[in-house]
Parts: C-alpha cells; sequence; structure tokens
C-alpha cells in the first residue's frame, strides 16, 4: 500500500541521504541534493532524518494515495494540493486511500522533498535506496519514477500521532541571487592572488549545466598560477559534495550529490555543507557570491543545524495540542465533522472550539483533511459566489501580501491577474496557504492590511 | 612519514603523502589507508585512496578538523616508511577481451596511428601487466597504467555512449567499462565480463593495487564467457602476481 504515480513531474526521483561507505569502488554517493530538507520531511512524518523520500524537480508529481497515510512537502514550493486544496509546505498531512496529491511549477527554489510515514519500502542496493540515474541502479529501478510506477510505503506502522503540531516554517529560496560560504581548499594555492580575490569578489551565474551531479557557473575567469600545460589539473583525488572544481577554463563547477568520487581538476574551495542546499535549490540564471569563511565556523554552523534538526520533534511533542489523540480518534473526528456541517475546529491551549460553515453541497467526500487545527473550506462556497467581485479568505490567519517581508507583494491595485494566479497567502499555525484567484481582472482594492488578522470568508480583495 | 593535510570543506580531509604517480607511491597510500584502518579513528565515516592521497570523509559534531588532523598524524608517526605494512602478495586479474570488428571501432585508427598492424597493437595491450591505481569516477572503475608503448590521446570528440565491457585505450593507460559510459577514448575490444555487477555480493572484480592482465579471445569464448558471467557461473582467473613491477612480468 502506498502511492500510484498519475503524473511524474519534470524529473521525480526516490532520494535518501546517501549511499556511503564504496567511494573507494568509484561508486556515486548520490542522495538528495537538499539533505536538509530531506530531513525535515522525514521528521514531519515521524521518520528517521536519512530515509528515502520523493526528490521533485521544477514540476512536481501528482500521486494517488492507495492506503491511508501521514505525508509532508518541504522544499520548493510546488503549490501542493491534495484534492485540489492547497496543502501548506512543511507540514504532516493526512491523506486518505484514494486522495490525489497534485503538484505545479516551482514557484520558488528548484526541489521538493515528498515523504511519507514509514518511508518508502524498496531494496537497497548497496546499503541505500537513492536512485543513481546515471549508473542506473538504486531506487525504484535505478531510474526517475513514470506515470503508472506503483510505490509501497515502508511498515513503520505507526502514523505519528501529533501531527497538528508537526510543522515548521517553509524555508524560502531566493530567486534572484544567493551567497554561499565557503572553506578554501584545498588547491587555493595553485591560484594567483588576483585568481582568488576574483572568485570571492565577482559574482557568478549558473549556467543550463546544472544538473544532480553539479553546476556548472560562468562569470570572470579564475586565474591560475601559471603551470604551462598544467594549469587547471592535478593528479586526481577526491571529491566532496560542494567540491568547487576550477578546469583550465577558469570557471568554477560546483560538485553535487551525484558526483563522481575522484576528479582531475583544482578545487579552490568546497560549499560549506549547511549552503549546499542553497544551490541544490537555485535555478539556472541565478547569481551567486561566495564568501570564506573558516573550517571552524562552517563546522560551529554544520553542528547548530545537527542540534536544530535533532530538536525538532521535541519542540512537536511539546506543542502538541492533541498529543494523546490517535491516529483512529482523530478520523473519527473528521468523519464527525463533516456529518455534522463543521469545516473546521480551533483549538486555544486545551479549549476546543468548533467552526460551523455554511456546508457547500459541494463537500464532497473524501475530503482531505489538512491538520485538525486549520480550518478550511471550498474556496467556492456560496458566499464568494454571491459577489462574483469579491474573494474571500478561506480561513482564519494572518493576512500577508508578499511571500517574504523582503519581497514585492503578489499583487497591488490595478495588478491584472489570471486565474490560478496566487494573490495573497493567509497564514495559519505556520501553514502557509496561498489564496489562488479563482476569477480574471484587474484589482480595484485590497481590503486588509498585510499581516493583518482575517477571518473566514473576510473579504481581501475586490476586482474592478 | 610526512604528509599534507589539505582541506576539503567542513566533512572531508586529504592527507597527501606523495605528489607524483608511481607505483611505490600508490603502495605506500594503500598502505596508509592500511594503517588507518587497523587504527580506526571516531567520527571517519569513509576511506578513499587516490594516487598520491587517502580521502577521510568524516563527522564534525563527533571529531573536529584539528583533532582529526591530530589523529591522523598519530597514525603517520607510528608508520615505517619501509615497511609497508602486511599486505600479503599482490593479485592479478586476468581480463579476456574479444579484439573483433564488432567492438573494436577504433582499432584500425589505432593501429594507422602507430604504423603498426592491429594484431601488434592487440600484442602490446596483451603484452604488458597493468597496475590498478585506484578506482574513481563511476562505479568499478578502475584507473589502470602500463609501461607499454601505446600513445595514442583521446579523441577530439567524445563518444556519447560506450557499452559496459568495452576496453578503451588512451595512451598507455587502459579501461574496462563497468557500466554504459560516455568517454573520449578509443574503444579496442570488449570483455565479455562485468567487472562491476550489483547482483553479487562483492559487486567489485577489481580493487586498487591489482594488476590485470589481458588475454585475446575470439568470438566463440567471447560468446561462451558471457553467457557464463551473466548467470553469474564465470570463474574469473585471479592470481599470485610473481616479480616486483611492470618490467619483471614481462
Amino acid at each position: 500500500m502506498g502511492i500510484i504515480v498519475e503524473q511524474a513531474g519534470f524529473l521525480t526521483s526516490v532520494q535518501d541521504s546517501g549511499r556511503f561507505g564504496r567511494q573507494q569502488y568509484g561508486v556515486t554517493v548520490s542522495g538528495a541534493m537538499d539533505v536538509r530538507s530531506l530531513a525535515i520531511v522525514n521528521l514531519l512524518v515521524g521518520n528517521d532524518q536519512g530515509v528515502a523520500a520523493l526528490e521533485a524537480t521544477m514540476v512536481g508529481p501528482s500521486l494517488r494515495f492507495t492506503s491511508d497515510s501521514v505525508f509532508a512537502v518541504v522544499g520548493a514550493d510546488m503549490a501542493p494540493r491534495l484534492n485540489d486544496v492547497p496543502v501548506g509546505l512543511s507540514c504532516a498531512v493526512m491523506a486518505g486511500k484514494g486522495d490525489v496529491l497534485t503538484m505545479s511549477l516551482a514557484k520558488y527554489g528548484c526541489r521538493a522533498y515528498i515523504a511519507f510515514a514509514g518511508g518508502i519500502d524498496l531494496p537497497e542496493v548497496m546499503g541505500s535506496k537513492s536512485t543513481y540515474l546515471r549508473g542506473k541502479f538504486g531506487g525504484f529501478e535505478g531510474r526517475a519514477l513514470k506515470k503508472g510506477d506503483a510505490l509501497d510505503f515502508g511498515s513503520s506502522g505507526q502514523l505519528p500521532l501529533d501531527i497538528s503540531t508537526r510543522s515548521r516554517k517553509p524555508e524560502v529560496f531566493s530567486s534572484t541571487e544567493i551567497t554561499l560560504r565557503v572553506v578554501m581548499g584545498p588547491q587555493d594555492t595553485a591560484f594567483t592572488e588576483r585568481g582568488i580575490e576574483t572568485f570571492l569578489s565577482t559574482p557568478y551565474t549558473i549556467t543550463k549545466e546544472c544538473d544532480r551531479m553539479g553546476a556548472r557557473l560562468d562569470g570572470a575567469v579564475i586565474e591560475h598560477i601559471p603551470d604551462g600545460h598544467h594549469s587547471g589539473n592535478i593528479i586526481t583525488d577526491g571529491i566532496a559534495f560542494g567540491s568547487i572544481q576550477v578546469p583550465p577554463s577558469g570557471l568554477p563547477i560546483i560538485m553535487l550529490a551525484e558526483r563522481q568520487t575522484t576528479g582531475g581538476y583544482t578545487k579552490i574551495a568546497t560549499v560549506t555543507s549547511v549552503d549546499v542546499p542553497l544551490i541544490a535549490q537555485a535555478r539556472p540564471g541565478m547569481r551567486i557570491h561566495f564568501q570564506k569563511i573558516t573550517v571552524e565556523e562552517a563546522q560551529n554552523l554544520y553542528i547548530q543545524q545537527l542540534k536544530m534538526l535533532a530538536e525538532l520533534p521535541d519542540s512537536w511533542r511539546e506543542n502538541s495540542a492533541m498529543s494523546g489523540w490517535s491516529v483512529q480518534q482523530i478520523k473519527e473526528l473528521m468523519v464527525a465533522m463533516k456529518a455534522n456541517n463543521v469545516s473546521g475546529i480551533r483549538i486555544n491551549g486545551s479549549q476546543l472550539e468548533l467552526d460551523a460553515a455554511a456546508a457547500s453541497a459541494k463537500m464532497a467526500d473524501p475530503q482531505p483533511m489538512v491538520l485538525a487545527e486549520q480550518t478550511y473550506s471550498e474556496p467556492n462556497t456560496p458566499e464568494v459566489r454571491q459577489n462574483e467581485k469579491l474573494i474571500t479568505s478561506p480561513i482564519i490567519g494572518t493576512f500577508y501580501a508578499a511571500p517574504t517581508p523582503d519581497r514585492p507583494p503578489f499583487v497591488s491595485v490595478g495588478s491584472v491577474v489570471k486565474k490560478g494566479d496566487v494573490l495573497c497567502i493567509v497564514e495559519s499555525m505556520k501553514l502557509m496557504n496561498e489564496v489562488i484567484s479563482d476569477k480574471e481582472g484587474t484589482i480595484a482594492e485590497i481590503l486588509v492590511k498585510n499581516e493583518q488578522d482575517v477571518e473566514f470568508g473576510q473579504p481581501l480583495f475586490r476586482f474592478a | 612519514m610526512d604528509a599534507k593535510f589539505l582541506i576539503n570543506g567542513d566533512t572531508a580531509i586529504s592527507v597527501q603523502i606523495a605528489s607524483e604517480i608511481s607505483i611505490e607511491n600508490s603502495r605506500k597510500v594503500n598502505a596508509v589507508k592500511r594503517a588507518l584502518e587497523a587504527n580506526p579513528i571516531n567520527g571517519v565515516t569513509e576511506l578513499l585512496p587516490t594516487y598520491c592521497a587517502v580521502m577521510l570523509h568524516y563527522q564534525p559534531h563527533i571529531i573536529r578538523y584539528d583533532e582529526l588532523v591530530d589523529a591522523c598524524r598519530r597514525v603517520l608517526d607510528g608508520f615505517d616508511e619501509n615497511d609497508l605494512g602486511v599486505q600479503g602478495p599482490e593479485m592479478v586479474i586476468e581480463i579476456p577481451v574479444y579484439y573483433g570488428p564488432e567492438w573494436a571501432i577504433d582499432l584500425p585508427e589505432v593501429a594507422e596511428f602507430h604504423h603498426l598492424s592491429e594484431q601488434e597493437i592487440i600484442d602490446i595491450h596483451t603484452g604488458y601487466p597493468f597496475y590498478t591505481y585506484m578506482l574513481g569516477f563511476s562505479p568499478g572503475h578502475p584507473y589502470l597504467g602500463s609501461e607499454n608503448p601505446l600513445r595514442m590521446p583521446r579523441r577530439a570528440v567524445p563518444r556519447p555512449l560506450v557499452e559496459r565491457g568495452c576496453v578503451v585505450v588512451m595512451n598507455n593507460q587502459s579501461v574496462v567499462e563497468p557500466i554504459d559510459s560516455p568517454i573520449g577514448w578509443n574503444v579496442i575490444g570488449r570483455a565479455p565480463i562485468r567487472i562491476f555487477n550489483i547482483e553479487r555480493e562483492d559487486p567489485f572484480r577489481i580493487k586498487a593495487g591489482m594488476w590485470v592482465q589481458f588475454r585475446q579471445i575470439d568470438r566463440a569464448e567471447y560468446d561462451q564467457i558471457d553467457r557464463l558471467d551473466a548467470a553469474g557461473q564465470y570463474e574469473y582467473k585471479i592470481y599470485e602476481k610473481k616479480g616486483d613491477a611492470y618490467g619483471d612480468h614481462r
């Protein structure tokens, strides 16, 4: 029991934390490109950090559940929807048998990780379930997923009980430029002072030659110390995740998850482990700045990140308002809610409040249950239809006009909007719910202020 | 033993003990690797020997960079450069190769380049043993070196796909392709064996420090060995090396 792939997306493969221990035999480590997102998505669903999940690239897959499960999506925002209702990024979501998870083109970031409670049940090849695409082994038949593939979940048996609190603020990835902290070496002495200066002070652009193996950059040529025809070449030695090779051309290549184990080009520096996820989530055309830090600083950051990850499950347990609820009880609650036209519940400390929304006849089953906490209803509620010019909030939460504080708002007065455009975010308990336009037209008025608390059904936008 | 400790980011270092390619340096590298295996350092997860260095992958929350360098120094200090440790005799693996036109697409060009006949090229290829300096690049991919007189450079345009088992040459180096790969080297034959096979308990037939001896076979033997190896029934011919280096073997 697991999932069936209805649409494969652009490039979706099974990846875990990597295939370690056989680099001495030339075996590529492979594994998730963004190991931090993999760790978080697994923790959200109650798995160990390195368990096999799906890595989707740019355009996510559509998956039909063949059994009840708890899943989560972390990383790039591919607007995941369960039975066509948006589900937040970075939160545990309960799915029932027959539910369909759909994802689309990433709005930011490049790779999304989809994990399921119990992981994905596949045989290990040399100690790992990661797909090595070029070697054609590991994962699901050694290849990217295709329409019709059926994957089973692992038999953890236990769905996480505190799913209502299992969420974390999604990491938002820049779409324009990133700064990667690097540790210099191992062959930084093969470059002139000017070459090092160029590397650390001029921006580089990610070219289209950018995949799971590595990212080729364009920009100012990094000057090697002249060494005849040897410049840029070394006696082949080992390559690490994030190694920055500078071949004789002087243009850097960042080596990523599916890198070869060894290589013969000079390596000017290595991207710090905590910043590798940023390049894993970057897209061609983006700009990269390199910033030098010491190996001690890089290891401090690494250890801080490990600590943050280790503490996540405990933080959820402490916050769990529904701790003590079994999965069966939550399911019974869901059934009871539906039977009584209760569209959602709110938990304030130990207080339980019910929201009786005007139940639409369209509340057809099976309704996806996002978190028990989160109130929602169909976007096309009768109230909305009564006033064709208003867009109202689908949930109770906080209104955000922009994806992040430092970025422009999704829309402003005068914006011309198409069906399917994102208008704003309404955050509910750290879940970022995008409000998507169901109509075309021009925004005449924004009826709420940024960061204002909004009620269910409260008008947010008026169209001209 | 002197060594340089090169930083490779926050989770790897290279212990570089030599600066040129030689069998002697390769033996030192493998001896250092064995010493690090015999005296395991807590937090080190993986050792990767190359021509002149051993890369250590490690977990900085268990051992920090400075501590790791100190721990490596202690292992190397207890290391007698003249005694390369217990390693036993070096082994030779025989690789049967069919040099027929079905796969040896570049053999005519290689022969023409050297002003030799195709059979003379084959005789050179089978006449000198190859030493396995390291594995890398792709799974089970050996970096083989020999003192044979071949000197043809790589192709100007790499071939996008060379089949598993194909035997390729570049200068005096040669490789049996463990998996289908793009490669710019010249294809002079094909071995019917799978030097890398995930179906086997030990997928890797050639290991660093092993010698490789190519042997010419005909199409009938190729097909026979291919069938046996596909069924996991081919018995690889592996034996102790006599003599010390390239020359003594001839």
